[in-house]
């Protein structure tokens, strides 16, 4: 069965712009790290019998000045191991962040039973944090500048490799997407997650205008079909590969895999839409009205 | 490798060996992946060893010569700390980056304070301070002001200014330092330190203590001169305490001197908790120089007094000499002696920026569970191929292929010895998926011509599925190359691996599988 071919086709754009509209709107939802904004992450990993509640462990370090204070717990159920992961802001300006890091470690010490060096530590300065965000957007610039430049020199022709860079702009909103809803930070890790989305997402855009505009076999109908199976295969087999990754590092909690992995499926799964249901749908409009 | 060799064996015919493009990718496959991984090994970054990164920001950015002092001092005063596997590196023209490999707990909280704080330079001269940073205006290193090495005379000069106040301190502590004994002239030692440890005492093992017991100013020469433990200790007013075990008496014995500090060897075989227990604060400190105490005590440099100084009159440009043989010998301890000199005043003010500290029992585990996840993501993998195409040897030469390109991968990271950490992880993984991606686009274009040869060759074919590739693979790569710079190159592994597959797959590995595709079908 060729979607194409169907008298209805050109509604198959509503899911893509629909799916679009939504990320704009949800997209001041999409939590900020601790890499982005300054801050201090602490973590630890005990056995999950250690059964400490994250209220025990606010109350616990409530004395210390820490602004924002968030406690979570995560447990591993693999290898029977349960993660603490505490962070905040800043701490009042009249303490020593050093000294207060210190005492926090010594008290999740004796509280959770972990050895003082099997804690995890990550500070990120305001300043520092600033200007990683600023070069995180700059290098998404770049990034979709230097992509463009290679779409377009690929194909030579305006329209189609329009099409294809508004297909991984779409990509980077529906990654945005699934990020706001899972709560999943902006951080330079999901930023360079981002960055390959760019590049990546685009290949089967690129597959797709090929097919169309550099193949002479068939109609233009069943050279989008065949270009859809091929593509889909495509996405389907890193999507699963994802999958796993996700999975996986969501059990053994290894956070930056997560949300790397995480977000590169959102935007593949994304990228069906945007490139099944939008781009071939342009593609064909144009190639009928260009013959 | 045993996947290879099946699907070679699947091919059924030995034609294809003798091929180039299989050739280079077997060729790639043994001495870029197979070898290096073999003879030179992975080396795996912090987020596996564990260990600790600290980024300074310094006040404002600055020109090369400024960051180098900056670092040498830096590294002068960790060393000092008495650490291994401790780097300083500029990052930019404003950041240092400070790894230590494996440090935890207390140890590390004091590196942190080192760097927080102005380092302390101190000059002693007979259990006196003569100098401090503070005296110390500004070390010349130009060749006018007489800085430099003299070939004729064999000797080098680091001259530097004092101030008012310094040179004062200096003329009455040095003065009449300079006796004659028996007709020959013997003048005191001057010791420098950075970052004396104060209110410390230092437990040493019996067998270091008779190895130490005289410290030759040049080692292993007995000519040079030499100072014992009792000058060190009365110099670097700390406690030095022969032992082999800590009894109570020594517990008293550092309470009624005040000791709030004490200094251990790495690897003794003290009962630290009995320390701990009393109040003090230990720190233990591995040998990085020639000899333990000088790491123990921050001794970086111990010089003979020359008569013209002790006269008890002050100066305010002094100059400081040594014997060299060579540029090369001169030069290293002109350097040494420079950054000594202005290791109590960075030029530029430094605050720490960012720490990131990784448990080194929490890496290990890691390791082993990425090792897991990328065995069953390739799996997985392999079977959405085989479901899709219901063609066992197409799956199994998509896999073979795949699991060359990640060991070509992980045999040139080797190579430029790359640390692996998470992101260069995900980084293979991503060029992983690129490739089974291609592999696809090849498969599909040669399969489906089955039905329309007569349009399009063979090699037509081929031809545009390299097209797809090539672009597919340009613009990923387009898009990774501004990640080399984010975040002080935090992301780098993440670019590198993918850069790394990205040519691997493209240039070698895709053209040896389009080859033994067309072979076997």
């Amino acid at each position: 069965m060729n979607i194409y071919s169907k008298p209805y086709y050109k509604y198959y754009i509503i899911v893509p712009l629909v799916l679009a509209v939504l990320s704009i709107v949800l997209l001041p939802f999409v939590p900020k790290g601790v890499d982005l904004t300054g801050g201090t992450s602490i973590s630890a990993v005990v056995p999950n019998t250690v059964d400490i509640s994250e209220d025990q462990i606010k109350t616990e370090l409530a004395d210390l000045g820490l602004n924002d204070l968030r406690v979570s717990v995560a447990d591993n159920p693999l290898n029977n191991q349960r993660m603490y992961i505490i962070e905040f802001s800043n701490v009042q300006s009249e303490l020593n962040q050093t000294d207060v890091v210190s005492e926090i470690k010594q008290r999740l010490s004796s509280l959770l039973g972990v050895r003082v060096e099997d804690i995890t530590v990550q500070e990120i300065g305001p300043a520092i944090g600033k200007s990683f965000w600023e070069s995180g957007l700059r290098a998404m610039g770049l990034a979709f500048l230097f992509m463009a430049a290679v779409v377009f020199l690929t194909f030579r022709e305006l329209a189609p490799s329009t099409y294809v860079i508004s297909a991984a702009i779409l990509d980077v909103l529906y990654a945005l997407l699934g990020m706001a809803i899972f709560k999943i930070p902006l951080s330079l890790a999901t930023i360079a997650a981002l960055l390959m989305l760019i590049g990546y997402s685009v290949d089967t855009d690129i597959l797709l205008t090929n097919r169309v505009l550099k193949r002479i076999e068939g109609s233009v109908d069943d050279r989008l079909h065949s270009a859809m199976k091929t593509g889909i295969t495509m996405s389907l087999t890193t999507i699963g590969a994802l999958a796993v990754l996700v999975f996986a590092s969501w059990i053994l909690h290894i956070q930056t895999l997560l949300f790397i992995g995480a977000t590169l499926m959102f935007g593949l799964i994304g990228d069906l839409a945007s490139t099944w249901m939008m781009n071939a749908v342009i593609l064909k409009w144009w190639a009928t009205r260009k013959s | 490798m045993d996947d290879e060799c099946g699907d070679f064996e699947m091919v059924g015919n030995t034609k294809i060996l003798k091929d180039w493009r299989v050739r280079i990718f077997i060729l790639a496959l043994i001495f870029l992946g197979i070898i290096p991984l073999a003879l030179i090994g992975l080396r795996f970054g912090m987020d596996f060893s564990g260990g600790s990164l600290i980024y300074l920001q310094l006040e404002k950015p600055v020109d090369e010569a400024t960051m180098d002092t900056m670092v040498s001092i830096l590294q002068a005063r960790l060393n000092g700390f008495g650490l291994k596997d401790i780097s300083v590196r500029p990052v930019g023209d404003q950041y240092i980056m400070v790894s230590v490999s494996g440090a935890s707990g207390s140890n590390l909280d004091a590196i942190k304070d080192v760097l927080a704080k102005q380092g302390k330079f101190e000059a002693i001269i007979d259990g006196q301070i003569a100098l401090t940073g503070e005296d110390i205006i500004q070390v010349k290193t130009d060749p006018q002001s007489g800085y430099g090495w003299s070939a004729s005379l064999q000797q080098w000069r680091v001259p530097f200014d004092l101030s008012g106040s310094g040179a004062a301190r200096f003329a009455d502590v040095a003065e009449g330092k300079c006796r004659k004994v028996e007709g020959e002239i013997k003048c005191d030692k001057i010791y420098m330190f950075i970052d004396r440890p104060e209110n410390a005492a230092i437990l040493i093992p019996t067998a270091l203590y008779n190895k130490e017991k005289y410290m030759y100013l040049v080692p292993g020469n007995p000519n040079s001169g030499y100072i014992s433990v009792e000058d060190l200790e009365k110099n670097a007013m700390v406690k030095i305490i022969p032992t082999d075990n800590i009894t109570n008496a020594i517990i008293n014995e550092l309470k009624s001197a005040n000791v709030t500090t004490v200094i251990i060897p790495e690897n003794s075989t003290y009962y630290i908790e009995l320390l701990n227990q009393s109040g003090f604060q230990v720190i233990t400190k591995s040998k990085v120089g020639e000899y333990w105490l000088w790491d123990a005590t921050g001794l970086k440099s111990v010089l003979n007094l020359t008569p013209g100084v002790t006269s008890g009159e002050p100066v305010t440009t002094a100059v400081i000499e040594g014997h060299a043989t060579s540029l090369e010998e001169a030069k290293k301890e002109m350097t040494k002696m420079v950054v000594i000199l202005r290791s109590g005043k960075l030029p530029v003010k430094l605050s720490i920026a960012t720490t990131m500290e990784v448990s080194p029992t929490l890496g290990r585990q890691f390791l082993g569970y990425v090792g897991w996840i990328g065995l069953l993501a390739w799996v997985v993998v392999g079977l959405i191929v085989f479901v899709k195409y219901r063609h066992p040897k197409l799956s199994a030469l998509i896999m073979a292929n795949n699991l060359s390109e990640i060991i070509i991968i992980l045999g040139i990271a080797a190579i430029i010895r790359w640390e692996i950490d998470l992101a260069a992880l995900a980084g293979i993984i991503a060029a992983v998926g690129t490739g089974v991606d291609h592999m696809i686009v090849i498969s599909d274009e040669i399969l489906s011509g089955g039905k329309r040869k007569e349009e399009t060759s063979f090699l037509g074919r081929i031809k545009r599925a390299f097209g797809i590739i090539f672009a597919a693979a340009a613009t990923t790569t387009a898009a990774m190359l501004p990640l080399i710079t984010l975040g002080f190159g935090l992301m780098k592994g993440f670019a590198i691996t993918t850069l790394i597959g990205l040519a691997v797959g493209v240039l070698i590995a895709r053209p040896a599988f389009a080859r033994i595709l067309e072979e076997f079908l």
